[in-house]
Formats: C-alpha cells, sequence, structure tokens
C-alpha cells in the first residue's frame, strides 16, 4: 500500500507544482512510463482479456486516502446531485406475494433489507439481506434468488494458427441475471433429489434452454455458462448459508455485484419439513439505475443523437476551456 | 472509491480514470499525438467493455483536437481545402467504421480482431517511434528530405484541386481516400490522428511539414466526433461518465505537456514512449496467443 501511495504522491506532486526546476521531473515521467510497463507484465500472465493488471488492483484498495485529498474536488462537483446511495438495510418493507395457489396456513414471514437497489454513480455493489421466522424450528428453509431472464450468447474460443479466437457459438434463451442459493442445511440433506430438481434449487439444476425450442444446450456448454456467470459475480454455485439468528428467526444474505442486471428479481423462500415442500413463498425486489446514472442510461437509449450531442457539447466545451487555459500564459 | 459508469454497467476508481486522462493530456500535449493509442487498450485491459472504450475515447479525442486545432488555427497552419476533403472521406470513414464495429460485435469477433488490430499498430508504430528515437539520438536534427513532384499515378487521377496552403496541385481522390482509411480506423479502433495520418499526409500526400499537424487536427475535429455520434446511435455504447473523467483528465494533462514538451529531453521521451507502445503490444499479443484461463466467453 504504501508503495502505491508513494508512487501516486509522486505523479500527483509532479502535476501540483510548475513553476520550478521542469528537469527535475524528467526522472518522474520516465518512472511513470517504467511502471505502466512494469505493470502491464507483473501478475499472472496467461492471457484473460478480463483481467485487471497489476496497476488496477493497487489502485483499487481503499486504504490511500492522499489521492482523494488531491483529486476528488474534480468528481464530487461533477457529481454533487448524485448523493444518495442506494439504501440497503434502511427500509424494512414487508412485500408479501404469496404464491398462487396461496397456503391455507402460511406458516412463514419473510421480509427485504430493501426493495429497490439503486445503480447510481456512487454504486459499487451491494448487500440483499432476507429475513423471517418460522413457526416450528424443525423446518427447513430453502431460498432461491433469481434476476430477470434475457438471451445470454456464450462463445468458445479455440486456437487458430496460434491465435484464440472465437469460433462456435451457443444462444442460451432466458438465462436469468442471477441466481444464488441459500439454505438452512446441506440442500441434500433437506430435499430429495427430485424436489431439488423441481425447485431448480442447486445451479446446476437450473433448466436452461438453447435457442431453437427444443434444442438442449450440451452439458459442456452449460456448465461454461454458469461458470461464466460466476465469474461475473452473478450466479453463486455454491449454496449460501441460511442461519438461524433466534430460535425460529432466520436470515440469509446475497452479494449483489456492480454487474446485476437491471429488472424485477424474484426470491423464492421455500420451507421444507420432513423432505417434502411445506410452503412457497416469493418476495420481489428490484434493480434500477438511479439519479444522474439513471438519466444518462435512460437518454442514451431512448435519444441517442440528443445523447451524442450532450457528448459532443461536453468535449468541446472543455477543449475550448483547455485552450483558454493554456492561452492564458 | 468506486464510481457507477452507467453505459459500461461497471464500477471502476475514478482516480484510475483520471490519472490515465492525465497520463493521456501529458502525452499528447509534449508529443502533439493523439493520446487514443494508448488509451483505448489500457481501458480495455482494466476491465471496460472493448465497445465502451473505442466509443468514449472519441469524446477524449475530440477535446484534444478542438483546443489543438485552434493553436494552429491562430497561426494559420491549417490548410482548409485539404482538411475538408480528409474530413468528409473521414467523417464516411467514420460511419463505415462503426458499421463494421457492430458487425464484429454480434458475431463475437469484436474482440479477437480488436486485440489483433491494436497488436500491428502498437508494433508499428512502437518499432518506428524507437528507431526515430534512436536515429535522432546518434544525428540530432537532421531532417528527412521532402519529395517535390515527383510524377506518380496517383497524379493521373481525375478531380484535381489546388491545395494552396500546401501548395500542391493534385487529384481530390488521393485524400478523400486518405481520410476514409483513417476514419475508419478512429471509429474502429479509436486511433489515427498523428500516428497514421500525419505520416500519410507527409509521405503519401506530400504536405509541407509545417501544416500537417494543424490540418490532421482539424479533421480529427470531424472525424471523432461524427466518430462518437455515430457510436452513440447505432451501438449506444458511449459512456458520457468515463467519457467525461477522461476529457476533463486529458485536458488538465495537456495543459503541462505542452510546456513540459518544450524543455524535457523528448527524444528520450519519444524513445520511451515507444518503448511502451511496444510493451503495450507485446501484453495484447501475450493474451491472443497464450491460453485462456477460459475457452469460454459470455458474448
Amino acid at each position: 500500500m504504501s508503495n502505491d501511495t508513494a508512487r501516486l504522491a509522486s505523479i500527483v506532486s509532479f502535476f501540483k507544482r510548475d513553476d520550478d526546476g521542469d528537469n527535475n521531473r524528467a526522472p518522474v515521467i520516465v518512472l511513470f512510463f517504467v511502471t505502466f510497463i512494469v505493470s502491464l507484465f507483473k501478475g499472472d500472465n496467461n492471457g484473460d482479456n478480463n483481467r485487471a493488471p497489476f496497476i488496477v488492483s493497487s489502485f483499487n484498495k481503499d486504504n490511500d486516502n492522499n489521492r482523494a485529498a488531491v483529486i476528488v474536488p474534480f468528481i464530487v462537483s461533477l457529481f454533487k446531485s448524485d448523493k444518495k446511495r442506494g439504501a440497503v438495510f434502511v427500509a424494512l418493507s414487508l412485500a408479501l406475494v404469496p404464491l398462487s395457489p396461496q397456503p391455507a396456513n402460511a406458516e412463514i414471514a419473510t421480509g427485504l433489507s430493501s426493495e429497490v437497489i439503486e445503480l447510481t454513480t456512487a454504486f459499487a455493489g451491494s448487500e440483499l439481506l432476507l429475513f423471517g421466522a418460522l413457526e416450528q424450528d424443525q423446518d427447513d428453509v430453502i431460498v432461491i434468488v433469481r434476476g430477470p431472464p434475457a438471451p445470454q450468447t456464450l462463445f468458445r474460443r479455440e486456437s487458430i494458427l496460434g491465435l484464440w479466437l472465437t469460433t462456435e457459438r451457443e444462444k442460451f434463451t432466458d438465462v436469468p441475471g442471477y441466481y444464488a442459493v441459500a439454505a438452512s442445511r446441506p440442500l441434500a440433506e433437506i430435499a430429495t433429489p427430485e424436489l431439488r430438481d423441481r425447485l431448480e434449487a442447486e445451479a446446476s439444476r437450473l433448466k436452461l434452454s438453447a435457442e431453437n425450442g427444443n434444442h438442449t444446450p450440451a452439458a459442456q456448454w452449460r456448465i461454461a455458462l454458469l461458470r461464466r456467470m460466476e465469474a461475473e459475480g452473478l450466479y453463486h454455485l455454491q449454496p449460501g448459508a441460511v442461519s438461524l439468528t433466534g430460535s425460529r428467526l432466520f436470515e440469509a444474505r446475497f452479494p449483489v455485484p456492480p454487474a446485476a442486471r437491471e429488472g424485477v428479481y424474484e426470491i423464492l423462500v421455500h420451507r421444507v419439513r420432513g423432505g417434502t415442500l411445506a410452503e412457497s413463498t416469493a418476495l420481489h425486489f428490484a434493480i434500477q439505475k438511479a439519479g444522474v446514472s439513471a438519466r444518462l442510461a435512460a437518454l442514451a437509449q431512448e435519444q441517442p443523437a440528443l445523447y451524442a450531442l450532450l457528448g459532443l457539447l461536453m468535449s468541446l466545451t472543455l477543449g475550448l476551456l483547455g485552450y483558454a487555459l493554456a492561452g492564458r500564459r | 472509491m468506486q464510481i457507477y459508469l452507467p453505459i459500461a454497467e461497471m464500477a471502476i476508481d475514478p482516480f484510475l480514470l483520471l490519472a490515465l486522462g492525465l497520463g493521456v493530456g501529458l502525452l499528447s500535449g509534449m508529443f502533439g499525438v493523439g493520446g487514443a493509442f494508448i488509451l483505448t487498450p489500457t481501458l480495455i485491459f482494466i476491465g471496460l467493455p472493448p465497445a465502451v472504450a473505442v466509443a468514449s475515447q472519441a469524446n477524449v479525442v475530440l477535446a484534444s483536437s478542438v483546443s489543438g486545432a485552434l493553436f494552429h488555427w491562430r497561426r494559420g497552419n491549417i490548410d482548409w481545402l485539404m482538411g475538408g476533403v480528409l474530413l468528409v472521406g473521414g467523417v464516411a470513414g467514420a460511419g463505415l467504421g462503426v458499421l463494421l464495429f457492430g458487425l464484429l460485435r454480434g458475431v463475437g469477433q469484436l474482440e479477437a480482431t480488436l486485440a489483433l488490430s491494436y497488436v500491428v499498430l502498437l508494433f508499428v508504430v512502437g518499432a518506428l517511434m524507437v528507431v526515430e528515437g534512436l536515429r535522432q539520438f546518434s544525428r540530432r536534427g537532421r531532417r528527412r528530405l521532402r519529395r517535390h513532384h515527383i510524377h506518380t499515378w496517383a497524379h493521373g487521377l481525375p478531380f484535381k484541386l489546388r491545395f494552396r496552403r500546401s501548395q500542391i496541385y493534385a487529384s481530390a481522390l488521393l485524400p478523400f481516400a486518405v481520410g476514409l482509411g483513417v476514419g475508419v480506423l478512429s471509429a474502429f479502433l479509436g486511433v489515427g490522428g498523428g500516428f497514421v495520418l500525419v505520416p500519410l499526409m507527409i509521405y503519401l500526400l506530400g504536405m509541407p511539414t509545417g501544416v500537417v499537424v494543424g490540418t490532421s487536427l482539424f479533421q480529427m475535429i470531424f472525424v471523432a466526433a461524427s466518430a462518437s455520434f455515430f457510436h452513440a446511435t447505432s451501438n449506444h455504447s458511449v459512456d458520457l461518465v468515463l467519457a467525461a473523467i477522461l476529457v476533463v483528465g486529458s485536458v488538465l494533462g495537456a495543459q503541462y505537456g505542452g510546456r513540459l514538451g518544450a524543455r524535457l529531453p523528448v527524444h528520450t521521451l519519444r524513445l520511451l514512449l515507444g518503448a511502451l507502445l511496444f510493451a503495450l503490444g507485446m501484453r495484447l499479443f501475450f493474451s491472443l496467443t497464450l491460453p485462456p484461463a477460459d475457452f469460454y466467453v459470455l458474448g
């Protein structure tokens, strides 16, 4: 950490003072170049395009605040209007949408920490807390969270003349944008394989179909899809825990990554007694863009020409400003 | 601290972006080149979707072209007619580039094509810069002779125009074609201005070096603007939050870069820049040739 801070401080001090001895700064620039080049090759090098190089991971550490003191005013003034963060753990709303047919003797009460997660410009991932109470303490609970379904294409890379290029593809239909399971005990102990299949209570039991209806995707494509979704932080292939906080109170936590898709998410809470499904309850929450972020995204989709012009205007203005600033001297 | 980019749909450290913008502005101020060459691949490295990286950096190029072109305009270093012909080709090329971009994205070959193109470009330009830098070390200040009045097949083409500022009488088709090619490159890869267009203007079009930079910056304003516009309207991939941070950084960086460029050992820096480009190309080359961590990739 101190290493990064020192490096950043040297870059910052380079920009801060401008009148004395420009030649002193040549080594700093050289250092900048060299650090950049080194950072490109540091870390593991087995060629995943998506992997961030060393320079990113070092910048992402939160504990060096020196840089904030120097560069923060620019950013803050840009996004002042968008301060309200996605308020998780605030509203204690009990939105119970019973599944049909509604069981006569509902013995499960559940609630969410938040019904809406807002993707503001300050959103960096969040967590959803589900809590509930059971009537009988020998019951088991399985919680399944699913994101809004959407088509998803998966490509396979193959080595062609030494280059890894995408060759084949599979178009999945209705892939849930998010998937996570939590259970009060290991799933195999709670429910029979048949019940787990019916509930799609494990990632491996998700019903996925590929393009053109009846075509069932091959196992390797299925597994690859689940693995890639997990890598994006969207799927949790290992079941999480439904933890009992009191004698009959339970809670489960689900991380929401920044890559989370917008839309309505469904949470199914299944009460299982003696290996059979006793009751199911559905809850919903929404993930939506909010504030500046939402306005920009909506504008980009609905009025792309206006959005583009806005961007051009911004660049023009800043370019003119740059000219004016430099011309002053 | 992280900031959420609404179009890229990801969270990223804004200071990293600002630092990147500053670095690019510094380079463009020092060398008079657009920093897009470094900016776009670096953005892709740090995990931004290539579509967003390429589309959004056009706004950075636009900003630096505007301030650069104004300087050269004040000094009378712009050949308006040549710039006009180039930009007509450039805008058409930008349209083609964006079309190609969307096409490749649809069939899942965009990332590989981008990476491959960058490998070639970075290797070539990096090597040229290193060679140029080394040569200037050995014999400083010796200028390459400009070839004057050598008759080639290009002089037989129709639509001849008299480019007064450049003192050329030549067919408009050649600059149009050059503009077209550079337009495709800037919309598709996000590069083109300084690195590709300037050498073409000097060696292919035979323009005097004095007007080359100003004219290319003038042309880049329109090419970058149209690339950004086409990307936003057809691919919806311009992220204004990302662009805003990068532009602010680059405008600030250029302030210092321009003044430093006059005082620092530029030959040494040019050598380093060449090495950096080469290293970037190498990194991309590895990412293409080493077995990936996962053979499957989400579309």
